[in-house]
């Protein structure tokens, strides 16, 4: 994994610094920094209503923060011109809870819409591109011309990882990415995002609740509560804390 | 981006083999003979190699002939490590890259034979859901008590009360329409006072029951089968049968039910404001008074007529709650399915409609009413 970092100067792939969320009353974060450094995976992890999946939103552009700001790449995406933005949005992909993968479309027009849209990729090479992402994430091109609806769930992740794969993001960010999915497809698919990690030398960040991923393919942790980063570090320094809902988490399963 | 051949069989790489460099790349490619043999071992240099992604990986090997390149003995010199590892990942998944997607070439004759035993299963589909919801409907009429009464006023409220300013906007101006088109035709004759006839009759037999049934199509009979399709989306019918509740009790009767009694309401007031749009064309062009024109509307439309066109509501009320319900409950697993299913309610209830309302004139004539 380190080797993958080679020739980036430590710059964080993103810096996001004192940002508060409200929706009407409720504040959802008070003062929340954090930076991630590239070439690691980063679990965002907290209690149910601590605004993990807001973070995530958040970063992702599709939630505005009260205040604060947020950095990928360098660029603030709360200043910088749409340009900007537009060429940034190509640089990270997003895998959703459920997929998101539209339903209108079958799995190859769904992994070909990034390629066909956003980039200048002569036409014969997007059937081959689309085989390879589909290759990459573990499932065979001949479903290619199945419909979303006919899938299982978690094929369905697959195919959605595929298509946040199809821009050669350098930053993943993945919403839950074994809910749903049964302890083996979960395990395979944690095995999957290290793999792709390790060999293209992705970022990824991750909103999860599965323990087994946090212990299993995490590099570092970040603790969401009462509005702040509770703990940031790897599994055994966030193990150390002393908040007590960090050593409830982690006391809800024994670790050999 | 540039790519050399040296003497031997050995190629350099050179540049950015990044996604956005592709087309360059491809254009630059075409100056360059490739050494496409795959008998011949090849060696590729890596060192002025500044980067490169999984899809310039890929291009790579498209160049060095395609997925017959996986079994071709290729050694890397020179890399960086990660590079190499982008092109040794993709190297292993070269089997699955030209792999093309199964296109069914057309065929007429399937396509009809499979359209056609679509439709009959679809026939049989509905025979048996309206069998269905009859029974169902029986068991209820024996227990009266089973009735969801709170279900069924909220299903009233919804298709009648909240219909009506739609309903009166719509038959009152096809009443002001019919009357004054029938208007400047009776004046020729002096015939004035025959408009009356006109508006009454056609309103009360024909205009008021039809329109009424074709904005409540629209508005409610697509209202039903979104809705319950997105209940089947969300497991929600599964949940009710798992808790013993059958969706055919809870969602389809009291919609049924509730527009068997709205419809004819409905078309009482779509009479009522058609004739009224009459009555101001009447007052405005022909010079016929109120007074006039009711007592006249009194001896131009019978009972029997007005009673034909509240009859006919219950039945297109049946025919659109059940279309409505049952292509609600044969929404498919996405979301695109809903949007078919919904279009498919509006257009089969319109149809029935006209196609019932038809059916209904010519019984008519035929039993002398």
């Amino acid at each position: 994994m380190a080797a993958t970092t080679t020739n980036t100067q430590e710059m964080p792939v993103i810096e996001v610094n004192g940002l508060q969320t409200r929706f009407g009353s409720q504040v959802v974060h008070r003062n929340v920094t954090f930076r991630v450094n590239p070439g690691s995976i980063v679990a965002i992890i907290g209690e149910s209503g601590t605004g993990k999946t807001v973070l995530l939103k958040e970063m992702i552009g599709l939630l505005q923060p009260a205040a604060g700001s947020i950095s990928l790449f360098g660029t603030s995406t709360r200043e910088a011109p749409e340009e900007d933005l537009a060429a940034i949005r190509n640089r990270y992909g997003v895998l959703f809870q459920n997929g998101a993968l539209f339903s209108a479309l079958n799995v190859g027009e769904n992994v070909a819409i990034p390629l066909k849209e956003q980039s200048n990729v002569p036409n014969e090479l997007i059937a081959p591109l689309v085989n390879l992402r589909l290759s990459l994430t573990g499932l065979s091109p001949t479903i290619r011309h199945k419909m979303p609806s006919d899938l299982s769930g978690g094929m369905r992740k697959r195919v959605a990882l595929a298509r946040a794969l199809a821009l050669e993001p350098e930053l993943l960010f993945l919403d839950e990415p074994t809910s749903g999915l049964d302890p083996i497809n979960a395990r395979s698919f944690d095995q999957l995002v290290r793999t792709l990690c390790d060999t293209l030398g992705l970022t990824i960040v991750m909103v999860t609740h599965d323990l087994d991923t946090i212990t299993g393919i995490a590099d570092h942790l970040l603790v969401l509560g009462q509005g702040v980063v509770l703990a940031d570090g790897s599994l055994e320094e966030v193990k150390k804390s002393d908040d007590p809902w960090i050593r409830a988490y982690f006391s809800t399963r024994n670790f050999s | 981006m540039e790519s050399k051949k040296g003497a031997t069989k050995s190629i350099a790489l050179a540049g950015a083999w990044r996604l956005e460099n592709l087309k360059d790349i491809q254009e630059a490619a075409k100056q360059h003979p490739w050494p496409v043999r795959v008998d011949t071992p090849l060696i590729i240099d890596g060192r002025q190699l500044e980067q490169i992604d999984t899809s310039g990986a890929l291009l790579l090997f498209q160049l060095l002939g395609g997925s017959s390149a996986k079994n071709r003995e290729i050694s890397l010199v020179n890399f960086q490590e990660n590079h190499q590892r982008i092109i040794t990942l993709v190297k292993e998944h070269l089997n699955d890259l030209n792999i093309a997607p199964t296109v069914t070439p057309f065929n007429l004759i399937q396509k009809i034979g499979r359209s056609t035993v679509l439709f009959l299963q679809q026939l049989a589909r509905l025979i048996s859901f309206i069998g269905q919801s009859n029974v169902e409907s029986w068991r209820l009429l024996r227990h009266p008590q089973t009735i969801r009464w709170k279900e069924l006023v909220v299903q009233i409220q919804r298709a009648c009360l909240e219909a009506i300013p739609i309903i009166m906007l719509v038959t009152l101006l096809i009443g002001v329409v019919v009357a004054y088109l029938s208007a400047t035709q009776v004046k020729q004759f002096g015939a004035n006072i025959f408009v009356v006839d006109g508006i009454g009759i056609a309103m009360c037999r024909e205009l008021s029951p039809m329109i009424v049934a074709i904005v409540v199509a629209g508005r409610t009979g697509s209202a039903y089968t979104a809705q319950i399709g997105t209940m089947k989306l969300n497991e929600e019918l599964d949940a009710m049968i798992t808790l013993g509740l059958s969706p055919m009790q809870v969602l389809v009767l009291p919609r049924l039910l509730a527009l068997v009694i709205t419809l004819p309401l409905l078309v009482f007031i779509g009479d009522l404001v058609g004739i009224f749009g009459g009555l101001i064309i009447a007052r405005t062009y022909l010079e016929i008074t109120t007074v006039t024109f009711i007592s006249r509307l009194q001896e131009a439309v019978s009972l029997q007529t007005f009673l034909v066109g509240i009859a006919k509501a219950p039945v297109f009320a049946a025919f659109i709650a059940i279309i409505g319900c049952r292509m609600g409950l044969n929404v498919e697993n996405n979301a695109r399915s809903v949007g078919m299913h919904t279009t498919s309610t509006v257009v089969q209830s319109i149809v029935s409609v006209i196609l019932l309302d038809a059916v209904f004139a010519v019984l008519c004539v035929q039993l002398g009413i």
